[in-house]
């Protein structure tokens, strides 16, 4: 009895379009205000580190004489607390994820702005 | 003991997601005793609480665990809400109601792909996890993460769901009840999964009350208890009641999840048509001071938070009792008397979560 559903869900397959997407051709969009990496307008930080202390990860270290932001987005685990505890805004989450780390771009796992 | 064989269960196997061992010890095919232990994930997040703010450590909290990330989070919350007495408002008690159940229904797709797995039904895995992939595109438009939710503050909530996104969550979901119609019938009729289930790993209600089960493990041997009915968050202006069966086998645990799938359905439905519309965060006045016991119902079974603060940003102690710890137990009185072939799928009924166990 069982076997007729098995059967027509077979045939389906053979010549129903693929259910997953053809990757690097076909990108899914994130969705909008999806958490995908922090983002800093560097022009208005004014080096007060609180994104620094109030990180749970400890990912963002702020040098206040070197007037240095840094974020290890390894590190990071995107909850936009350092967003949410800017006082001058200038963080933001972005809906795109993170650059890959891989050997070609070596160094992408750290970002630095710094005025010096 | 003389005739007796002890065979290592874990902590790597093929059936297990995370790390658990057991030497099960056997006579024959038959397991006399189980002997448990855990320990190979332990992570020291309980301890984190004294180097984090107790604002900032709901983000910790969420990452006890990657399945029931919310409730983990949300429990963390209202046992500090409870502790400060902050006041929160509606509209942010309704909202995490409804992260909860939908939380819920992922939790659940996964296990049944997860029992599906071990007892050797390897389309039905993937079809079940097919249907929660859907279930996770609305965690991800409606709270900005797939597992990990990341909304739940201490005062409230930090993300609004519009009429829109609950319109368009209804929508999937009625969409979805087709495909879990389809994946219920094989759970229920099938003759291949009966043959697998029906009968493996009885526990009597008696047993499963006084061995501490909770969860759909306590449920399905009859036992109408669940926490939610204790009315937190919007729960108690929701209209539901626990889910229960008789049998106490595997069989029945998995009837029970399957059926609290439906029930969040209509929970969610619920939710979208009476959410009072206000405040989403009320903000926390001085700082944590005595102490707070709380329950939450996880998809997996009762969590209990215990906080304790000492006047300072700092909390002093966190501790999680996981549903997974209080179901070890009565999973061990079922794998005696049971056979080897059987350890996988006793195993896996309890709904195992090591990492939320060892913390």
């Amino acid at each position: 009895m069982s076997l007729f559903p098995m059967a027509g869900t077979v045939i389906k397959n053979l010549f129903s379009r693929p259910a997953t997407r053809l990757y690097p051709f076909v990108k899914r969009e994130p969705f909008a205000h999806t958490r995908g990496h922090v983002e800093i307008d560097f022009s208005q930080c004014i080096h007060c580190g609180i994104c620094s202390k109030r990180c749970p990860t400890h990912a963002i270290a702020v040098d206040r004489a070197k007037k240095e932001w840094k974020i290890d987005h390894l590190a990071c685990v995107i909850c936009g607390n350092c967003a949410l505890v800017c006082p001058k805004k200038c963080l933001s989450i972005k809906e795109a994820a993170s650059n890959a780390v891989t050997r070609a771009n070596k160094g992408a796992e750290t970002e630095t702005h710094t005025n010096a | 003991m003389k005739e007796c064989t002890i065979i290592p269960f874990g902590p790597q196997h093929p059936v297990l997601p995370e790390p658990l061992h057991f030497d099960l010890i056997l006579k024959d095919e038959t397991i006399v005793d189980a002997v448990p232990q855990i320990g190979y994930i332990h992570r020291g997040l309980e301890l984190l609480v004294e180097k984090r703010e107790y604002q900032d450590y709901v983000f910790v909290a969420e990452r006890v665990c990657g399945i029931c990330s919310f409730m983990h989070g949300m429990g963390y919350c209202m046992a500090v809400e409870d502790m400060m007495k902050i006041s929160v408002p509606e509209r942010a008690l309704w909202l995490r109601t409804f992260w909860s159940e939908l939380s819920r229904i992922h939790s659940h797709l996964l296990w049944l792909g997860l029992a599906a797995d071990a007892f050797g039904f390897e389309n039905l895995f993937q079809a079940s996890w097919r249907a929660r992939e859907y279930i996770l595109d609305l965690i991800e438009a409606t709270t900005g993460g797939r597992v990990i939710f990341g909304t739940c503050q201490v005062g409230g909530v930090r993300r609004d769901v519009t009429a829109e996104q609950f319109a368009q969550v209804l929508s999937v979901l009625e969409s979805l009840k087709k495909e879990l119609g389809t994946l219920s019938d094989i759970f229920v009729n099938d003759a291949s999964v009966k043959h697998r289930l029906v009968g493996a790993g009885k526990l009597s209600a008696k047993d499963a009350y006084e061995l501490g089960a909770v969860g759909p493990m306590l449920r399905a041997s009859g036992v109408a208890y669940d926490a939610r009915k204790r009315g937190y968050a919007a729960y108690g202006e929701l209209n539901f009641e626990p889910i229960t069966e008789s049998a106490g086998d595997c069989y029945a645990r998995v009837l029970v999840r399957v059926r609290e799938i439906w029930q969040s359905i209509d929970l969610i439905k619920q939710v979208a048509a009476k959410i009072p519309a206000g405040e989403l965060f009320a903000k926390p006045e001085g700082m944590p001071t005595g102490e707070a016991f709380i329950r939450v119902e996880q998809p997996r079974g009762e969590a209990v938070y215990y906080v304790r603060g000492n006047g300072t940003k700092f909390l002093e102690r966190f501790r999680v009792r996981t549903p997974t710890f209080a179901n070890v137990v009565p999973m061990i009185a079922t794998l005696k008397g049971s056979t080897l072939a059987d350890v996988p799928n006793l195993v896996l009924t309890i709904d195992p979560c090591i990492s939320c166990t060892e913390r």
